[in-house]
């Protein structure tokens, strides 16, 4: 009956939507050509009239020349050296913003720090139980693998698909697999704290020595390069490493916690 | 009404809109805490394929540069893709901070279902006020 009751709710809802969002939809359509009757949500759907189209070709400061400029690989001289334009964006455009990002994931973690302060400790992992001779052998030759795996993702970030966050990510699952093959293996989380902070501060270290160089906050301060290199598109590169230091060490913390090891 | 212009309607607005509102059946009818959660989860991955949607190009390549790139290839807008790697990084907070919280409630009440710990939560009060009394 209450399974009932939300689905006639949910129903209602979704009729609500559909007759005042299907203005939303005009307003994707209402600019495009009504003769053609392609693909209306995209067809006006073009990168050049966006903010974004300054960081597609590179070149902020001439933007209603965007059209006539080009970049391609391995060439160099512009404002932001990442052959990744996601990255472009997320540490260059808005590195303000991924500091405030860091900043909420360590709040997270400092609150499951101070509710683990309250714990009982009424269920704690045995230590009897062994893990599998599979996973107790496979972990130790894999570890490393995924270690090296997580840092090029994070040192890559400026060229490929991925970057701290996503490294970081992956150096954490390496770190909990570590955790479930050795039950008795224990940890201090005030390690991962130091990381933690060291990176973070780092992060805002940068951003003031731009201050000293540019003139404002988190400015890309350095040569950018040649678009494709590793050694590439200024602080950027560096940044994505701190955050990816910082993430990692989050949320392997993060995993001992919930992991009752102290 | 092209069968491409169905496919991509499905694809940026019905297809998301759908999972946000799994996400929000589950939320409404399961008791369990940890469904509960996993809901929310639902509902913020509809919420990030929609931003990633709208910014699809048509025929558009991922926005990176690469060797042997001609000028023919198009980029989709890549401002929402970042937009939705700090949401995700977000929710990953969220849910982590709440799931440490359900474990919390369940060393305190021995339950995950709402319900019972509504019931154990109004017999501690009433106990307690008899104390007082």
């Amino acid at each position: 009956m209450k399974k009932l009751v939300t689905i006639l709710v949910l129903l209602t809802i979704l009729i609500f939507l559909i007759i005042n969002l299907s203005d939303l939809q005009n307003y994707f359509v209402k600019n495009s050509n009504i003769s053609n009757p392609g693909l209306l949500l995209y067809d006006k759907n073009n990168v050049d009239n966006k903010v974004s189209a300054g960081y597609i070709y590179k070149n902020v400061d001439k933007w209603p020349d965007v059209q006539k400029q080009t970049v391609s690989y391995g060439t160099s001289g512009y404002v932001e050296g990442s052959a990744n334009i996601v990255t472009s964006i997320v540490v260059g455009f808005r590195a303000f913003d991924t500091m405030g990002e860091i900043t909420v994931l360590f709040i997270a973690i400092a609150g499951v720090a101070a509710l683990f302060g309250l714990s009982k400790k009424e269920f704690e992992i045995s230590e009897e139980i062994e893990p599998n001779f599979v996973l107790r052998n496979a972990s130790k030759f894999l570890l490393p693998l995924i270690i090296l795996f997580g840092l090029y993702i994070i040192i890559h970030g400026h060229l490929s698909p991925g970057g701290g966050f996503q490294g970081g990510s992956v150096i954490a699952t390496g770190v909990l697999m570590f955790y479930l093959s050795f039950v008795s293996f224990k940890e201090n989380p005030l390690k991962y704290t130091f990381i933690e902070t060291l990176s973070g501060f780092s992060y805002i270290f940068i951003g003031l020595l731009s201050i000293i160089f540019m003139g404002f906050f988190l400015g890309n301060f350095l040569k950018t390069g040649t678009i494709g290199n590793i050694i590439s598109a200024g602080i950027i590169p560096i940044l994505y490493f701190f955050i990816g230091l910082k993430v990692s060490a989050e949320l392997s913390s993060t995993l001992l916690y919930f992991l009752d090891k102290e | 009404m092209s069968l491409e212009y169905i496919v991509a309607n499905w694809m940026v607005f019905w297809g998301p809109l759908t999972i946000v509102f799994i996400g929000l059946y589950g939320i409404l009818t399961q008791k369990n805490l940890l469904k509960i959660l996993i809901s929310i989860d639902v509902m913020d991955l509809g919420v990030n394929l929609y931003i990633v949607g709208v910014g699809y190009v048509k025929n558009g390549i991922a926005p990176i540069l690469t060797k042997g790139m001609t000028s023919n290839n198009i980029f989709v807008d890549p401002l929402p893709q970042a937009l939705v790697l700090t949401a995700i990084v977000i929710s990953l907070a969220v849910t982590a901070f709440s799931l440490f919280l359900v474990i919390k409630l369940y060393e305190r009440y021995n339950s995950l279902d709402i319900s019972s710990i509504y019931d154990k939560e109004n017999t501690f009060s009433n106990n307690n006020n008899e104390d007082d009394v």
